[in-house]
């Protein structure tokens, strides 16, 4: 926002509504709850005008004006709902279905598509087409993550401006003219893009839907809860989608997708692939969760009472020579909870860094290089990480005894050595949401929930706290890590 | 192995013209379509390893290139013939049996359109207007336009044995005053010394000795518009142009596109007399302050391509350029360049889809730099104004009536007169001349039978009725009739033509040229074509005609630029001047 912005007011549709000089009456609209029909129109990918959806009446001007192409100032009387205006959509939209296929039924867009939403808002007229249908082509995998159907393009541009302007990947493209034109990969090129499934969500019909949420689930069964994505230490604020009204869809999956949420300070409107589609290794099958509390030598499955009774008696004997391995999954209430528990139990040993096991890829648009949430986190809880050397260097030199595995998987830190430096300690126990390389190595497993069934706060690598929310129910027994370190710490005492 | 085949696929030479393409105009990216013309004429098409070394070459991306590549149907992905035959299937070519010429190239040929003959000699393509309407059925061979499609040019086309450049009849006997032709009974005034020695140039020269703020005053006085279609007062465009001061950049663009089917006077206009239009688009540079002059002319004028770079190298080499650098540029086959901001974008390297104003190209244009766009005809004008004076040009031409809310209009036009009259041409007459004037200068209807239908301005302007041929020509009076002047192609039917059909023949063509930008226009010329199609076959039903119309009315003012437009209002225009027509084909409407 440049400083010069110059307030004014706006008329639209009969409601004096502030503005500032220069904005776009879509704009206007749209910040202040007036929804004006789109599809090229996009916040973050301009205004090209192409769809002539967004159709308003002005009061002095000859004819009806775009919106997404109408500057605003002081005094302009707008409305978006005039008899004018609203034949001025509806004939639009006619033009965007005259060629469309209508095959809605098998489509997974229905019941979040711009032309059914707007169809039903504002045309339900009867059909006048006594033609063909142009034909083009259909179930294209235009890469990894994303089918393309010609057929049902609308032609708005999004997702080419997309490529071009935002993953800056090129790897879409407009091609041919006039009716015979469509939207296709670019020869020679696939879509895969990081960010390649940011074109579904921008995407206003179903040309481009999602392969992994494909035939999967109704979006109209979908529950929607605000939450943030645990993939990288960016925290993109998500939307988890979840499926537990009808659980014979989607092959037991609860969750169904996740979909980013816009926030101007973080993420825009995006997400990467990496953080939309590897929700299976936290919220997926849920084959292999942890669900039972257990002590495996010998191995008995235990109430919660009896395992935290058992461990407090040991961690109190051994909290010196304690160390806890844990990762950036934790959330801020599971650190603070770790800190008072350490102190009780005189545990000053923690090892929490980002190895190559949560590394990866970094780039300029969202992707950090820590792939978990909230390393941030414990640094503001007052943790500091040693490496993982003097870890396994402790370990063998027997001056650790004890190790409180939370939510890490260190067969993916140390590899093959793993197995015979565990087996250098006299007690391990193993928290969290899911099995992984860890589950049979400990001498306790404790089930915790996954973020999509806890609340908490992320610290993001800013130092942004964000908030999410429970989407779904804990998993057989599984308890949030902090409220476990609480009821170990009560149990010190 | 990528690597590899990259360097093997242009020989050394090929790699120097194809970069000469990246210095040869302001910005790299402007010489991206005469490369890729470039490639099409070695390689017969543009192949993926094409596109790949160009999208290096100019800087940009693959998507980019090909996004261009296959909206231009210059530009083809399987390779065409070496001999690439095209016939126009525009209205006056239609109606001079262009369907038939088509039959036989397909018969001669044994490939269907688009195909290439087994030995990669041959290929043929139905063509949207050439530009060429007073050899209808006109064909051409790579380009360069051949005459009438008949079965002996035909023939001489196969046999490769070159035929004669056409010359357009151009009419130097029926009018009192003409300003552009004056001088076209002279043979070489193509070339520098004849033009020179009819004066030519002595009105730059007068023109940079000027003040600018004279030179401008003389054009607004002149009442010149814009002879391209639109009308819009020239003085006043270059008015609008930002001072040097604030854009020291600016440029001048000729718009030599003419594609508009029933127009080919700039053809003429450009081969007969380029130094006029060269001379005018200096004087238009001096007006403005620019350094860079161009002209974009269509695709298929090679010929006239050629004649007009020649034209400018003489012009530069005697020194007549001063500091302005002329540059030519070539488009590839599509009408909507004939919009200037859709040239614009095309001139940038990317595919012609018209921006939306404001900012209008005079104020951000080409390259987001203050651009002049002006038609040669326009352009050609501006010697002779600036050498008789704003006064005497506007004299020439109407007076305007503000009450009536009329504009005057300076000069004479240059008209372009085909389809069933007995001589086809040229006929320059002065604004204002009732239409049925040009029509008899034009030798009257064919076959001494009545006339039926006038379009006055090019496909794009409503049609008149044999009772309306008495309007002046003139911007103003024909928006009085419904029409537009238009760029002055005149198409006469006659009493024997099926106005459905010529309305379908229009609606093929928009459709077959929008951009595919905006969805009214996309969408709703394929569905107009459609309907008139299904109409033509005996299918129609009796909600047709109001159905066309509630189409028509549905694109019209909701488009992005003028070609939308019409495709709403040609078929209005029809239904409305001719409803018997549509009618009698139409089982009744039940009340």
């Amino acid at each position: 926002m440049s400083p010069e912005k110059k307030p004014c007011k706006v008329n639209f549709n009969g409601k004096e509504l502030p503005a500032y000089e220069g904005q776009l009456a879509i704009e206007v609209a749209r910040d202040n709850g007036i929804d004006v029909p789109h599809y090229c129109y996009h916040p973050a990918l301009g205004n090209p005008g192409n769809c002539r959806m967004c159709v308003v009446e002005v009061q002095g001007a000859p004819k009806p004006m775009v919106s997404c192409r109408l500057p605003v100032n002081e005094g302009m009387v707008i409305r978006s709902d005039s008899e004018v205006a609203r034949r001025a959509q509806t004939s639009s939209l006619e033009f965007h279905l005259v060629n469309h296929p209508l095959d809605c039924p098998v489509c997974d867009q229905s019941g979040e598509c711009g032309l059914q939403d707007y169809y039903m808002k504002n045309g339900r007229y009867e059909s006048q087409v006594r033609k063909d249908k142009v034909h083009k082509r259909k179930r294209i995998q235009a890469g990894p993550h994303v089918m393309l159907d010609q057929e049902r393009c609308v032609m708005c541009t999004r997702c080419t401006r997309f490529v071009d302007n935002v993953s800056k990947s090129h790897d879409l493209g407009v091609f041919q003219r006039g009716h015979k034109q469509f939207i296709d990969v670019t020869p020679g090129k696939t879509l895969d893009n990081p960010y390649s499934g940011n074109v579904v969500d921008v995407c206003p019909v179903g040309a481009l839907t999602d392969r992994d949420f494909r035939f999967k689930v109704r979006v109209w069964y979908l529950d929607k809860t605000d939450s943030v994505c645990p993939g990288c230490a960016r925290g993109c604020n998500i939307s988890v989608h979840t499926n537990t009204k009808r659980p014979w869809h989607n092959g037991g999956k609860r969750v169904g997708r996740l979909k980013p949420r816009y926030n101007p300070d973080v993420n825009g409107y995006w997400m990467c692939d990496e953080g939309r589609y590897g929700y299976e290794s936290v919220a997926g099958l849920d084959l292999d969760r942890l669900g039972r509390v257990m002590r495996l030598s010998p191995r008995q499955e235990l109430s919660w009472d009896a395992a935290l009774g058992e461990l407090a008696g040991k961690l109190k004997a051994r909290g010196a020579q304690t160390a806890v391995a844990a990762s950036g999954m934790l959330s801020n209430e599971d650190w603070a909870a770790l800190k008072k528990l350490s102190s009780a139990a005189g545990i000053s040993r923690f090892f929490f860094a980002a190895e190559p096991d949560q590394v990866g890829e970094q780039d300029e648009l969202l992707r950090r290089r820590e792939k978990v949430p909230n390393l941030k986190g414990a640094e503001a809880a007052g943790f500091k990480s040693e490496g993982f050397d003097a870890l396994s260097r402790d370990l063998e030199a027997g001056k650790l005894r004890v190790l409180y595995v939370v939510e890490r998987d260190l067969t993916r830190v140390w590899g093959d050595r793993a197995k015979a430096l565990l087996s250098k300690a006299e007690l391990v126990i193993f928290q969290g949401p899911r099995k992984t390389g860890m589950a049979d190595l400990a001498h306790y497993r404790l089930p915790a929930t996954a973020y999509v069934e806890e609340d908490g706060h992320f610290t993001n690598f800013e130092g942004k706290v964000q908030r999410y929310f429970q989407a779904l129910k804990p998993l057989g027994a599984a308890r949030p890590d902090w409220r476990i370190f609480d009821d170990l710490r009560e149990r010190l005492s | 192995m990528t690597t590899q085949a990259k360097e093997t696929i242009f020989t050394l030479e090929q790699e120097r013209a194809l970069a000469k393409w990246t210095t040869y105009y302001p910005y790299p990216i402007m010489g991206l379509l005469e490369a890729m013309r470039q490639v099409q004429e070695w390689h017969l098409c543009i192949r993926p390893d094409d596109e790949e070394y160009l999208a290096r070459l100019f800087k940009t991306e693959r998507n980019h290139v090909h996004n261009v590549a296959t909206f231009f149907p210059s530009f083809t992905e399987k390779p065409a013939g070496r001999k690439r035959l095209g016939v126009c299937h525009g209205l006056s070519c239609a109606m001079a049996g262009a369907g038939k010429a088509c039959d036989s190239l397909k018969e001669r040929l044994k490939v269907s359109e688009g195909e290439t003959t087994p030995d990669g000699e041959f290929s043929w393509e139905e063509l949207e207007c050439i530009g060429a309407c007073d050899q209808a059925p006109a064909f051409q061979v790579n380009d360069v336009l051949q005459g009438p499609a008949t079965a002996e040019n035909l023939d001489a086309a196969l046999r490769g044995q070159p035929l004669p450049r056409p010359q357009a009849r151009v009419d130097l006997a029926s009018a009192t005053t003409r300003v552009l032709t004056q001088h076209f009974a002279e043979p070489k005034l193509h070339e520098l010394a004849t033009y020179r020695s009819l004066g030519g140039y002595e009105a730059l020269a007068k023109a940079r000795k000027m003040k600018l703020e004279d030179l401008a005053a003389e054009v607004k006085k002149s009442n010149l518009r814009g002879l391209g279609g639109a009308g819009f007062p020239t003085g006043m465009k270059w008015g609008t142009v930002p001072p040097v001061e604030k854009a020291p950049e600016r440029f001048v663009v000729c718009n030599y596109d003419e594609s508009e089917p029933g127009c080919f006077k700039d053809r003429v206009l450009g081969e007969r007399a380029p130094h006029q239009l060269i001379e005018g688009l200096l004087i238009a540079c001096h007006a403005i302050s620019a350094k860079w002059g161009f002209i974009f002319i269509r695709g298929e004028y090679a010929a006239q391509a050629k004649i007009v770079q020649a034209a400018i190298d003489e012009a530069e080499q005697a020194g007549l350029c001063g500091d302005v650098k002329v540059r030519l540029m070539r488009g590839a086959g599509a009408y909507i360049c004939g919009l200037d901001t859709a040239l614009l974008e095309t001139m940038e390297g990317k595919r012609a889809w018209p921006r939306q104003p404001p900012p209008f190209p005079t104020v951000v244009g080409l390259m987001g730099k203050p651009t002049v766009v002006n038609n040669v005809e326009t352009l050609s004008m501006l010697p002779h104004i600036v050498k008789n004076g704003g006064d005497w040009f506007a004299k020439l031409g109407v007076e305007g009536n503000p009450e009536k809310r009329f504009n005057p209009s300076g000069g004479t036009g240059v008209y372009s007169v085909s389809g069933d009259v007995e001589k086809p041409g040229i006929y320059e007459f002065q604004m204002g001349t009732p239409l049925r004037r040009i029509i008899e200068a034009a030798g009257g209807i064919k076959g001494g039978r009545m006339l039926k239908c006038v379009i006055p301005g090019g496909t794009s302007t409503p049609p008149l009725t044999a009772a309306e041929v008495e309007v002046p020509m003139d911007f103003d009076s024909l928006r009085g009739v419904g029409s537009f002047l238009g760029a002055g192609g005149i198409i006469v039917l006659d009493e024997t033509r099926d106005l459905i059909e010529a309305a379908h023949n229009i609606e093929r063509f928009l459709t077959h040229e929008s951009c595919g930008q905006c969805t009214p226009c996309r969408e709703g010329s394929e569905w107009t074509t459609r309907i008139l199609e299904r109409i033509l076959r005996g299918g129609g039903v009796a909600t047709d005609m109001t159905n066309l119309q509630r189409i028509g009315e549905n694109i019209a003012g909701r488009v992005i630029c003028a070609l939308g437009d019409t495709v709403g209002m040609v078929v209005r225009g029809f239904m409305k001047k001719f409803p018997e027509e549509f009618k009698r084909r139409l089982p009744e409407a039940k009340s």
